[in-house]
């Protein structure tokens, strides 16, 4: 964990947005094979020490790249931007910050008048907005991978907005659990 | 690596010792209820016998007396009901668990524990001894042990032991620690799972995604894994390290009660609760094939139906339907998408556990290999890969994952994950802190596993303490802390101070595992604890906890007393403030733990309402592990 490779680099990925899921596998898999602590049991402790370090990177790699928000996000870091959160102090378009806190205060109002078809009906509004972010993401990355670095900027907002649909998504699904949960004991 | 790299704990460490060629290498199934040990014959994995009738289950109980050397096995669990308190079964459930986790006050349970047993139980048992957990289990493992070199013909070099998928680090720690007092070079802790499909893999050549439903005698596992050629990966893993087979043997204790017209067994009570669970379990074995079972209780027949042991032990199934559901969600999968479901565990018998998986998967489960046997041949298989690792290129690799999430506590008690759940391991993050303060030399992190949002619902893995920064401006220093779960899912932390390039050094509370120095120590003198060892530690513990809370509950008043509390309030946390200051310079552990405690009650209001505020200002969203972060403690 102290060389300052790109995830890109270690699984010998090319730096893009649009990647097979399985060519990633492939490629942690067959990285993982060579360096893996258990290929090298009979190595001394300095070999293993270093190969669990290098396998711990891999999977870094591996765990970041997988997932497309999270490969969108580390693209946008490698080129500098910053994706506007309380630690940078960048302002979250305040009209979007309304729709959201209207959604969230939908939401506990439901769970408290235990109004299930609303629960529902939010959580499919919430999933067509993610599912409309993603596109916007998945066709300006189209635009990035052809070399039109340009674009990035303009994904930052869509990738804040997955951020927030996550997290209400989290929390309505561990609200449909608690609910599955009652009803089936 | 270079220079200033400090290890607490070098990952791979134990496995030192050079390897001749013809390795004899073991897999054990260390199990709550009966431990198995199996090695690879000629390419195929065999459970070995562990008594001379050529039985393969040895019961994982251990019986110990005053005058004579302790029993491990049958003859123990025979006379379990005779001597509850001197017997003990069910060890598994007690790893790496102190004395206040719900494990010891269930009902039931006959023990008499030490009272003051520091971070980790301890049994009293025959003659006023006091055993831990971790030693109970390195009879087990010793017993194995034996009877693997005998069966073998030399001396054990290295054993793979199989752990709960959901077994978290203290649970871990002491299950390789139990290894090492028992004289084995632990190569590596492998999933229960896992294991299984190991088993399952290779037995069967398959290929695809499999659900792994492992019900054993006390913990549950669920692991969804991706069998291609060569490489066994998990993808998600979920369960319950406080739920089985023990379960059922529970709910029907309750239902005999019940029928008896009793709400609590009298009389001699403990005894009384192992021979009712010992009946309870005789009948759940009958409940398997007959539609009845009938047993005398207090001189009356008393008859359980198969539907109405089914009725008490629904409630059970259900808690394993959750970490199902969340382990295929983890995964990104649906249970269509599933070449198959795997049963492991005795408890999968069960008629009505079968029914449960086939209703919650939609297939029926497979479960050709012994559910009790298929653990610890899988342990055996890999403890073969490792012990030929190298030369060997078309081995198959497993490729496991972390089961909790691993966090930081932060201010107010919140915690921020730096691992997630379900991470492959070995896994690690890096993380860079910065001094508060002007000349600051040292801070605390304090390291949690689990899932919840505050540090006092997840569980303690301990507090390092990071000593040595040289005196700079506050913001100056730049102390990199790499956070490394290893391949067992034990956590290791390095650190170093990057700016002068000096040497911070690291002190660690382990909130659960022991030391080597503990294990030399027990190894030498397994059955005697210097009291006054006990009573130093206990005071070193104290005091830490103390100065922490002290610390905390100050930079807490400073901070946000005067917006938070009126003057009344804000009077009595001061009191309890001053009060542990003064125990605290005491040498009595216990004034210390009174004193602590009364000033965390004391402080409870306020820290709730300083979390409301964080988790207020956390609700915007916040990317998890970003490299920069600001202890501000």
């Amino acid at each position: 964990m102290t060389t300052p490779s790109t995830h890109f680099d270690i699984l010998g990925l090319p730096r893009r947005y649009h990647l097979r899921p399985e060519e990633i596998e492939d490629r942690y898999h067959a990285a993982a094979r060579e360096h893996h602590p258990d290929r090298h049991m009979r190595s001394d402790a300095q070999k293993r020490v270093s190969s669990a370090l290098f396998t711990a990177q891999l999977t870094e790699a591996y765990r970041t790249l997988k997932d497309p928000v999270r490969r969108a996000e580390y693209l946008l870091k490698l080129e500098g931007i910053v994706l506007s959160d309380e630690r940078s102090g960048h302002k979250v378009d305040p009209t979007f910050l309304h729709e959201i806190l209207e959604l969230r205060e939908g939401l506990m109002e439901a769970r408290m008048e235990g109004d299930e078809a609303r629960i529902a009906a939010l959580g499919s509004d919430v999933r067509e907005r993610q599912a409309r972010a993603m596109s916007d993401v998945d066709r300006g990355f189209a635009r990035y991978d052809t070399g039109e670095t340009t674009v990035l900027r303009e994904l930052a907002d869509a990738l804040v907005a997955l951020r927030y649909y996550r997290r209400f998504l989290d929390e309505l699904e561990a609200h449909e659990e608690a609910q599955l949960e009652e009803r089936s004991s | 690596m270079s220079g200033g790299l400090f290890q607490i704990n070098e990952p791979g460490e134990s496995q030192a010792k050079e390897k001749c060629e013809t390795m004899r290498v073991v897999g054990i199934d260390l199990g709550t209820t009966h431990s198995l040990v199996a090695t690879v014959v000629g390419g195929i994995p065999r459970c070995l016998p562990v008594d001379a009738t050529g039985e393969r289950l040895l019961p994982s109980v251990v019986e110990y007396f005053e005058k004579q050397p302790l029993v491990v096995g049958a003859q123990a669990l025979a006379d379990a009901a005779a001597r509850p308190k001197d017997t003990i079964v069910s060890v598994k459930r007690f790893m790496g668990r102190g004395p206040s986790d719900a494990e010891v006050s269930r009902r039931f349970t006959p023990y008499e524990f030490a009272s003051q047993s520091g971070p980790v139980v301890r049994f009293r048992v025959a003659g006023g001894k006091e055993v831990t957990p971790i030693e109970v289990s390195a009879e087990i493992l010793r017993r194995l042990r034996q009877r693997a070199e005998e069966e073998m013909g030399g001396p054990v070099d290295g054993a793979v032991i199989t752990v709960p998928a959901y077994f978290d680090d203290a649970q871990r720690q002491a299950t390789k620690d139990a290894g090492r007092l028992a004289g084995l070079e632990v190569l590596r802790l492998l999933n229960e799972p896992t294991a299984a499909a190991l088993a399952y893999g290779l037995d069967k050549r398959s290929e695809g995604t499999y659900a792994v439903y492992d019900l054993g005698g006390g913990t549950f596992d669920i692991s969804i894994l991706k069998l291609t050629s060569g490489v066994f990966e998990v993808k998600s893993t979920g369960g319950d390290t406080a739920l089985g087979g023990d379960d059922f043997d529970r709910a029907l204790a309750e239902l005999f009660l019940k029928k008896l017209g009793k709400s609590e067994i009298t009389g001699e009570a403990q005894g009384e609760g192992r021979r009712l669970l010992q009946l309870a379990r005789r009948l759940k074995h009958e409940l398997t094939d007959e539609e009845t079972a009938t047993t005398m209780l207090d001189g009356q027949a008393v008859t359980v139906t198969r539907a109405e042991f089914e009725e008490a032990i629904a409630p059970v199934l259900v808690r394993t339907g959750g970490p199902c559901r969340r382990a295929l969600k983890d995964a990104g999968l649906q249970p269509k998408d599933l070449d198959g479901v795997i049963l492991v565990g005795g408890a999968t018998r069960t008629p009505a556990v079968r029914r449960f998986v086939r209703e919650l998967f939609g297939r029926e489960p497979l479960g050709d290999i012994d559910p009790d046997q298929v653990v610890a041949l899988g342990a055996a298989v890999q403890a073969d890969l490792l012990a030929g690792a190298g030369p060997r290129e078309d081995a198959p690799l497993l490729l496991d994952v972390t089961p909790l999430s691993l966090g930081l506590e932060m201010m107010g008690g919140v915690v921020e994950k730096i691992i997630p759940r379900n991470s492959p391991v070995p896994t690690g993050v890096k993380q860079t802190f910065t001094t508060y303060a002007d000349n600051q030399t040292g801070f605390d992190l304090h390291v949690l596993q689990g899932e919840r949002e505050t540090a006092a619902q997840c569980r303690s893995l301990g507090r390092f303490l990071l000593k040595g920064i040289p005196p700079m401006p506050a913001g100056m220093a730049r102390l990199e802390v790499t956070f490394l779960v290893d391949a067992d899912g034990i956590l290791h932390v390095m650190a170093r101070e990057e700016v002068s390039g000096k040497e911070a050094s690291i002190d660690i509370k382990p909130s659960y595992g022991l030391t080597d120095e503990e294990v030399e120590r027990m190894l030498l003198d397994s059955y005697e604890h210097a009291e006054e060892d006990v009573k130093t530690r206990l005071l070193v513990e104290m005091r830490v906890e103390a100065e922490r809370i002290l610390q905390a509950t100050r930079a807490a008043l400073a901070q946000d007393g005067a917006r938070l509390l009126n003057a009344e309030e804000r009077a009595a946390i001061e009191e309890a403030l001053a009060r542990l200051d003064a125990a605290e310079k005491g040498t009595d552990h216990h004034a210390i733990r009174q004193a602590t405690e009364a000033l965390d009650h004391a402080s409870q209001e306020f820290a709730q309402r300083r979390m409301n505020e964080q988790l207020g200002r956390a609700m915007a969203g916040r990317s998890v592990g970003d490299v920069e972060s600001r202890l501000e403690k």
